[in-house]
């Protein structure tokens, strides 16, 4: 009786959370809808006896993940204004996680034990918890490959990276230059290396053209 | 006893410990930082200064509850709620007694610490829906400062939990009834966790959040009456339950050494009371001895010296904890 008002409420909660987020036109509110939503998952996989689940849940995506995505956000959006931008239905995404709900629908159909599985169970000991979970014959590679594709985001990543690098270098020799610059001189000179490369750059411009 | 009367008495019980908690602790934060700079604090309302807090907390009530024009109204009104309502959570996994626990769940170290990573979100959601560049900085730092220390502070706590063989803070306590204290064997763990205890709770030396000489207020700037009082009292409770949880795992809890554990009786929650006061003052004496860290430093002392050093312990303490229960048996 408990677990059923708390399993609908939970699942309201969550269906809310995960629309307003996918629907939110700023990315920090979205943030933060995200964020109920993982509460919402958390207290859902309580209520099944899955409590290393929930607290994982809780731990990880509702405390570590949703700081990182603010953090990203911060980190690309300077001002409160670009934060917002308006939300447009795509219709491939909509088939997409169609698709993907459709498959996964299917793998639950088709796994009896998954079918037939029913709330209030015996929360697992941890000890054989890690013991299931480390095995050879238990899922020990699923836990390799998963470790895996997070290296492969890793790589992928600092190989994205790598163009800002170079932009960064660029902006360091034009703040030498800027510091080598007379400090006697007017003000206005402090920012003349940039203005020299944009000239520059546009007369090239004019040549290519000129030439076509 | 109904079901939902037990449940609401707890609740009850829970808030009170932290509104009691909080209150004294500002009280006595007064005192101690007063003593540390040779002052005498609060001294004229009542006995020692005791009631300085009744102005304080009708001050806090009566204030005109306001926002900023260009707020986040919504994010701006929710933060102090996303503040308040995890830290008084982690109250309830807390064991003050042999059955003295609101919520005894077998996961509850991971609990309290689940729950402490809730607060910087809350922080930060302050300091960005004030739309106010004081308090952005602060919120940006307490985003950087939770990415700091959340890991070398999961990784202090598990030496504890190694050598109790359990997550359930009821039976961390018994299991150093029965030995030793667990600050012992894992003298560094009690230290980090410690550190990283002052940095969760936002006090100086590591209040870079609200560096009232950089920042103004930091992220609660714009925030006045009953919502910054919920944004106060949480920070204080906070106090409560880091030296809680450290005094429940590396100083025995509510346990005292030679003691037969079952019969503290009314004695248990005063125990952890007393230990997690004793706690307190030294976080005191921290902030009233030591200058605040430059945001970068910080940072620097949580990436390249506590992840690693924890990293290395944790495994260190792990290969010589298996080779003693290998060679004495596994009763150790």
């Amino acid at each position: 009786m408990l677990s059923a008002v708390a399993f609908s409420v939970l699942g309201f909660v969550i269906l809310v959370a995960a629309i307003n987020c996918i629907s939110a036109e700023n990315v920090i509110h979205g943030a933060y809808w995200l964020l109920l939503c993982a509460i919402g998952v958390a207290g859902m996989t309580w209520f099944m006896g899955a409590e290393y689940l929930a607290v994982t849940q809780l731990l990880l995506y509702a405390g570590a993940v949703s700081i990182l995505t603010i953090f990203t956000v911060m980190v690309t959006h300077r001002s409160y204004e670009s934060a917002c931008t308006e939300s447009k239905l795509s219709v491939s995404a909509v088939i997409l996680s169609l698709a993907f709900l459709g498959l996964v629908a299917y793998g639950i159909i088709m796994t009896p034990e998954l079918a037939a599985f029913t709330t209030a169970q015996e929360p697992m000991e941890l000890a054989d918890f890690g013991a299931e979970l480390f095995a050879i014959d238990g899922h020990a590679f699923a836990f390799e490959i998963a470790s895996l594709v997070l290296l492969a985001a890793l790589i992928a990543a600092v190989w994205w990276s790598k163009d800002s690098d170079l932009d960064g270098e660029r902006i360091a020799k034009d703040k030498a230059a800027r510091i080598e610059d007379p400090l006697s001189e007017h003000s206005a000179t402090l920012n003349a290396p940039l203005r020299d490369e944009k000239k520059e750059q546009q007369s090239a411009e004019g040549q290519e053209d000129s030439h076509a | 006893m109904n079901v939902w009367l037990q449940a609401l008495l707890w609740m009850l019980f829970v808030v009170t410990i932290m509104m009691v908690s909080g209150a004294s602790i500002i009280y006595m934060l007064r005192k101690v930082l007063a003593a540390a700079h040779l002052r005498i604090g609060p001294n004229t309302l009542g006995p020692a200064g005791i009631l300085q807090l009744v102005p304080d907390v009708i001050k806090l009530l009566t204030k005109e509850d306001r926002h900023p024009n260009f707020s986040d109204k919504g994010l701006y009104c929710l933060a102090p709620i996303i503040i308040f309502v995890p830290m008084l959570t982690a109250f309830a996994f807390i064991p003050f007694g042999p059955t003295m626990v609101a919520a005894n769940v077998n996961m509850g170290v991971m609990m309290i610490l689940a729950f402490l990573t809730l607060v910087p979100l809350g922080v930060f959601a302050a300091g960005w829906a004030s739309h106010n560049k004081y308090a952005l900085i602060g919120a940006v730092r307490s985003v950087g400062a939770a990415i700091t220390f959340e890991i070398p502070l999961l990784l202090s706590v598990l030496p504890p939990i190694m050598l109790a063989g359990s997550m359930n803070l009821s039976e961390i306590v018994l299991a150093q009834a029965n030995g030793f204290w667990f600050v012992i064997p894992a003298l560094p763990s009690a230290v980090i966790f410690l550190i990283c205890a002052q940095m969760e709770t936002n006090q100086a030396p590591f209040d870079m959040t609200e560096a009232e000489s950089e920042l103004v207020a930091g992220f609660s700037t714009e925030y006045s009456a009953m919502r910054f009082g919920f944004i106060f009292l949480a920070e204080f409770a906070g106090n409560f339950v880091m030296a809680a949880l450290a005094v429940t795992l590396f100083f025995g809890g509510w346990t005292l050494p030679g003691i037969d554990p079952h019969s503290m009786g009314i004695f248990a929650p005063m125990v952890l009371i007393i230990k997690s006061y004793i706690i307190i003052f030294l976080f005191m004496m921290v902030r009233g001895n030591f200058s605040r860290y430059r945001v970068d430093k910080m940072a620097a002392l949580g990436w390249k010296r506590l992840i690693p050093f924890t990293l290395i312990w944790v495994l260190v303490f792990a290969i010589g904890l298996r080779a003693v229960q290998t060679l004495f048996g596994a009763g150790a």
